[in-house]
Parts: C-alpha cells; sequence; structure tokens
C-alpha cells in the first residue's frame, strides 16, 4: 500500500510517516501544495492524507486539480478548522473523508484502512465484523465460517447496526430498513427481532447495546 | 453645570424663573398705574367738593358763613367709614367758619397756592387732603376763604389694589399654566427617549447592533450617533479580540495534533512500564490541550461580532438533541456510562436557535455529564414542554454542583474545588454563553433522591432576539 502525506507541520509529518511506515505503508510526503500535486499528477497512491492548510496551494486546491485530473484516489483531509462549512466545502470538492485536528492516531490509521478498503472491494458486499461476516448480496452470515440461522428480518437488522458500527441506529431506522423488505413493523417488533438475533448471534464476538430513548449500537469490536 | 440635573427640571427652571420674575416686575408697574389714576380721580372728586363748598361761602353782615348743599352734607357727615369727608374753612384771617377745627394744617404752600393737595394723619389714620384757596367776593379784595377738604387714604387704597388684583391674578394664571404645560410637553418629548431606554436595557450584553435613531427628537439623534459610533468601534474591537482567540485556536491544534501523534507512536515502542506510564499522562495533556482549544474556538464563535450574527433560524430541539446524544453515545460506553435520551412531551413547537450553537450548547452539558460521572454511571438527557418554556435537561448520576458552587460554576475556567481538575472550565460558561445569546436561562439542581445534578436550560417558545 502507498500513502502520500501532505502536511507542512514537520513534527506532525514525521511522526505519521512513522506510523504508517511501522504499519507496512510506502510513505510518500510533501512539504507544500505545489510538491503535493507534482507527486500525485506523477505517481499512484492508494490513499492520500491532505492537510489543508499546506503553503504555495492550500489543500482545497490541491483536491480540485486532483479530481479535474480525474483521479479517483480516496482523499482524507485533515484541517485544523472545524467549522460545517469547512467539512461541507472539502466534501462536496470530493474528498471522501475528514478529520479535525487534533485527532487519535488509531483513529486516523482506521479511516485510512477503511478507505483503502472501500477503494479495492469497489463496494464489495460483504461486511466483516471480528469473526462475522455478513454477505449483503448472498443474505448470509457466518461466524468462523459457520452459517447462522437467521430470518430475512434479523438479516436486515443486523445489516444496518453493521453498516453503521459504532454508532446508535434508531428503531425508525431498523424500521425503515425492514419496511424495504415489503412490512410494516412496529416499534415492539424491533425490539422482539434484536433480542432474537442477540440470542443467535451470541457466539460471535459482538455485543449489541440498548440506547435508552435512542435505539441500538453495535459495539465496534475491541481490536479493528 | 457641575451638578447632573434632570431635562425636565433644568428646562422648567430656566424657562419659569424668568417668567416668575417677569410677572412680579409687572405686578410692580400694575401696583403704580392703578394707583396713579386712582389718586388721579380721587383727589379730582376731593378738587371739585372743595371747589363747591368755596361757591357757597356767602358774606351777611360782615360775617362770613357757608351754605352747604344737603347732598354735600350727607357726604361730609353720614358717609360710610372710609369714604367720609372731613372739611374745615378758615375765613381770610385765619378764624374758622365751619368743619372740623383739629384737621391737620395743610403745608405752608397753601398761603400762596391756589390749590394744595397733600397728605397727613388724621385720629391716626392716614388722610389725603386739598386745600383751596377761595375768593369771598372776587374784586373786592377782601381776601380769601381757605377750604380744606379730606378723606382716609384706605378707600382709595382698597379700590388701587383691586384694581391691581384684575391685572395681576390672570397674569399669574397664565404663568402657572406655561410652567404646567412645559412640564408635560417636556414629558411627553421626552416618552421618545424613554422607549430607547427600554430599547438598550432589554438588549443582551452581546447585541451591539445600532440603536434606532430615526423616530428620536432630532436634537438626541447627535447623541444617539455617537453611541452607535460606540457601539460600533466595540464591536469592532470584540470582533478582532474573538478572530484573535478564534486564530490562535487554529494555530495550537497542528502542533497538538503533532504532539498527540508522535506521543502515540512513541507509546507504542515503549519497552519498560515507567516510560509508557509517562507517555500516557503525555497523550492525556495533549488530549486536554486539545479539547481546550475546541471549547476556545467555540467560546469565540458563542459570542458573535461584527463578522458573525447569530442566524436564527426553526429548530426541532427533540431532533438535534437526539443527534447530539447519539453522538456522545460511543463515548459513554467506553466507560460503561448508561447514556439515554427520554422526549417526555409529544409535538413540541419549534424554537428560534442557531442550531449550531445549540449542538454546541448540548454537546458542552454531555461533556460536562460525562467528565463527572463515575464508570458505570447514568446520564438522562430529556427535552420537555415546562409551561411557556421548552426545557433541556440533562441528569447525571456524579457528585453533584453543591448549591454555594451553582453561580460560579459558570465562570470562565472555574472548577468545583476537589473535583479532579481534567476538564478545563468552559463547557459550562459556553452553555451559559450560548443561552444567554437566545434568550434562555439555565438552573442547576440535586439530581433525584439528590444524587448527581440536573441542569436544565429553559428556552422561549417564541423566541424573538
Amino acid at each position: 500500500m502507498r500513502i502520500l502525506i501532505a502536511e507542512d507541520y514537520p513534527i506532525l509529518a514525521n511522526g505519521l510517516i512513522k506510523a504508517f511506515k511501522a504499519a507496512d505503508y510506502a510513505v510518500d510526503h510533501a512539504g507544500t501544495g505545489i510538491e503535493a500535486d507534482n507527486l500525485i499528477a506523477s505517481e499512484r497512491f492508494d490513499v492520500i492524507i491532505l492537510d489543508i492548510g499546506l503553503p504555495e496551494i492550500d489543500g482545497y486546491e490541491v483536491l480540485k486539480r486532483l479530481r479535474r485530473r480525474g483521479c479517483k484516489t480516496p482523499v482524507l483531509l485533515l484541517t485544523a478548522h472545524d467549522a460545517v462549512q469547512d467539512r461541507v466545502k472539502g466534501l462536496d470538492l470530493g474528498a471522501d473523508d475528514y478529520l479535525t485536528k487534533p485527532y487519535d492516531l488509531p483513529e486516523l490509521e482506521a479511516r485510512v484502512r477503511a478507505l483503502i478498503r472501500r477503494g479495492h472491494s469497489g463496494g464489495s458486499a460483504e461486511l466483516t465484523h471480528g469473526n462475522l461476516v455478513l454477505d449483503m448480496a448472498g443474505r448470509r452470515a457466518t461466524v468462523n465460517q459457520a452459517p447462522l440461522e437467521l430470518s430475512a428480518r434479523e438479516i436486515g437488522v443486523l445489516e444496518i447496526l453493521m453498516l453503521r458500527a459504532g454508532r446508535v441506529v434508531s428503531k425508525e431506522q431498523i424500521a425503515e430498513q425492514i419496511y424495504s423488505l415489503g412490512e410494516e413493523v412496529g416499534a415492539n417488533a424491533i425490539e422482539v427481532y434484536v433480542h432474537r438475533l442477540r440470542k443467535k448471534i451470541e457466539t460471535a464476538a459482538l455485543t449489541i447495546r440498548t440506547i435508552r430513548g435512542l435505539g441500538y449500537l453495535l459495539e465496534k469490536p475491541k481490536h479493528d | 453645570m457641575t451638578k447632573a440635573r434632570n431635562l425636565r427640571t433644568r428646562l422648567l427652571l430656566w424657562v419659569s424663573s424668568p417668567l416668575i420674575a417677569l410677572w412680579i416686575a409687572s405686578s410692580w408697574i400694575d401696583h403704580d398705574i392703578a394707583t396713579g389714576f386712582v389718586n388721579l380721580t380721587y383727589d379730582r372728586a376731593l378738587l371739585d367738593t372743595a371747589l363747591d363748598l368755596g361757591r357757597n361761602v356767602r358774606e351777611v353782615n360782615n360775617k362770613l358763613s357757608i351754605d352747604l348743599p344737603t347732598t354735600v352734607i350727607d357726604m361730609l357727615v353720614s358717609g360710610e367709614e372710609g369714604q367720609r369727608l372731613f372739611y374745615r374753612a378758615n375765613s381770610p384771617s385765619g378764624d374758622l367758619i365751619a368743619g372740623d377745627s383739629d384737621l391737620p394744617k395743610p403745608p405752608k404752600s397753601a398761603q400762596t397756592e391756589r390749590i394744595t393737595y397733600y397728605n397727613s394723619t388724621y385720629h391716626g389714620a392716614p388722610i389725603r387732603a386739598v386745600a383751596v384757596r377761595s375768593p369771598v367776593q372776587p374784586g373786592t379784595g377782601k381776601g380769601s376763604v381757605l377750604i380744606e377738604i379730606a378723606e382716609h387714604t384706605e378707600g382709595r387704597n382698597s379700590y388701587a389694589q383691586q384694581i391691581m388684583l384684575r391685572m395681576i391674578i390672570p397674569q399669574g394664571i397664565l404663568v402657572i399654566l406655561a410652567i404646567l404645560s412645559i412640564w408635560f410637553g417636556v414629558g411627553l418629548a421626552l416618552q421618545r427617549l424613554q422607549v430607547i431606554q427600554n430599547d438598550i436595557e432589554q438588549r443582551s450584553h452581546i447585541d451591539l447592533s445600532p440603536i434606532e435613531r430615526d423616530s428620536v427628537p432630532s436634537e438626541i439623534q447627535p447623541l444617539i450617533d455617537a453611541m452607535n459610533g460606540l457601539l460600533s468601534r466595540l464591536n469592532a474591537a470584540l470582533s478582532l479580540q474573538h478572530q484573535f482567540i478564534a486564530d490562535a485556536a487554529h494555530q495550537l491544534r497542528t502542533p497538538v495534533a503533532a504532539i498527540k501523534a508522535q506521543t502515540e507512536l512513541a507509546q507504542r515502542q515503549a519497552q519498560s512500564p515507567e516510560v509508557l506510564a509517562t507517555l500516557n499522562y503525555l497523550v492525556n495533556a495533549a488530549d486536554h490541550a486539545g479539547h481546550l482549544v475546541n471549547q476556545l474556538l467555540t467560546m469565540a464563535r458563542a459570542q458573535p461580532g461584527a463578522n458573525r450574527h447569530i442566524q436564527l433560524e426553526s429548530v426541532d430541539l427533540v431532533q438535534v438533541t437526539r443527534n447530539v446524544t447519539e453522538d456522545w453515545v460511543p463515548q459513554a460506553i467506553q466507560r460503561n456510562i448508561d447514556l439515554g435520551f427520554d422526549q417526555l412531551s409529544e409535538n413540541l413547537p419549534l424554537i428560534m436557535a442557531d442550531p449550531d450553537l445549540i449542538r454546541e450548547l448540548l454537546s458542552n452539558l454531555i461533556d460536562n455529564a460525562v467528565h463527572y460521572t463515575p464508570d458505570n454511571g447514568r446520564i438522562t438527557v430529556r427535552v420537555y414542554q415546562s409551561l411557556n418554556e421548552i426545557a433541556l435537561e440533562v441528569e447525571d448520576s456524579g457528585p453533584g454542583i453543591p448549591e454555594q458552587e451553582r453561580l460560579q460554576v459558570f465562570q470562565r475556567f472555574y472548577r468545583v474545588p476537589g473535583t479532579n481538575s481534567n476538564g478545563c472550565g468552559l463547557g459550562l460558561a459556553i452553555v451559559h454563553e450560548i443561552a444567554s445569546s437566545h434568550h434562555a436561562r439555565v438552573s442547576i439542581d440535586d439530581g433525584p433522591q439528590g444524587i448527581g445534578a440536573t441542569l436544565r436550560v429553559y428556552f422561549k417558545q417564541t423566541t424573538s432576539i
């Protein structure tokens, strides 16, 4: 995997380079916008980590230019600004993800891995969560390669929880997911589905938490 | 001018003092005019009577006598007190012919002048008299009879007074009317200033928009213009200050990110537990610094200056609250805190607010609760209708906030003594700042059964800022 780190603050750049090199990435570094733009134009990267506040030309401009050239490499923007309009501007220009300084190194690494996965699978139909794998196209789930006996609605519930792992999923969102399968369901029914699902995936190392008044949350596995 | 006095009293003093002085002066003049005319008339009447008497002096057998007409006798004798006349007629040799012998003597000039007026006292009261020399038989050289007529001055004085009063009283009424109309007229004119005063009093401390000037009297407009000038300079200065804080915070983010990245990297390479412990402290400190930087930015943003005004729009408080609470769930789960949401009222009306600022407000409330709630604790966020307000409530199972600390916790960088020092002390200040910019009020209470704290923000239902 080859990544470009475009960050002008040397101590931060140095830390990121060492971290990704330690994780066996091939890392290139650009200290200015022009440098980054030239590297992107001439080399092929799997992910670009782009700071917005680059000298000469800023990160937005670098992003605009690379997208104009038709480059589809996933871009993760780093910024010292967290105003909503900054975020919207970055995403509108074609950024794939966005992190505000200061951030946790593991968080940055996880997001880079996610971008690489997305870039390579091209929207794979398989979701993996610890030892549980959900085949979205085949509507099948397995734990350690052993198939689970799940109904279509339970698969639907599991799918939306896995798609939003680590985030709260409301009962309404789950209901919408199942409704699309041709049946209207009430809040009580959702509780029943989640209860059954919990029992059936006991063998998998994952926890579905009930969040009072908000919905459910599939806890992220301890080691991603 | 050294002592501040209200404009109304000052105007009244300036206008009423000359008016009253004029009134007094004119009374003086009126008095002179009235006495002048009255004296002229009364003297004329005295003279007529004296001349009448003179014409009635007869010489019979070398003896002089006065043949008085009945009308004159009536007047001389039976005149009412104050209108009664006194008289004396002396022969050319100086003998009394008729009348009151004890009438005071006329001045010397009466021996030579034909008519002499004079003042004197008679029976202890002031009198006015006229002495007329009337020839006994004109052309005979028999000399002149001296006739004196006198009356008390009381009658003419009271008449003069009456005339004067009739002149002074209407003038006095005019003066009083003028003073009253000034008092009420100025009061009416000053009501516009009252409106401006209310306008300024009702402003929140962050509202530095210009004061409306078009409806105030033109004399006051320069003052309003000057105040607006000051407000706009103040606004610019505050904006600069907020901009500086925001810029400084942005500048700090990158080095803080660098410290974190390098320290986290070192954590992975650390061999000894002592070094690891030190690095853990470093990461915590870097996190704390990052948090502080974020809160400084929020603080600067919550105080709008010239460049950024509060963007009011209809906000569904339930939706915003759900979203923000959801965002905090993962962090709460890490410490096994049961963070939940409870919508107590259905169909809550929308509020007028800046959605970004409301998110910050709630985020800081929950942050504060998560910070002080121990592991395995419980936090509940509620939204409900409270009379004509909409309440946003965050209840935690932390140590609570002692009653005597409840006012201070909203101050910047204040920390409740004895609590762990990892918070940065800006969260509740931000809550307070945003609430007051939305004319919302904030309260702190004990949690249920005296455990933990409950913080509430009450939003006005139809907020108009």
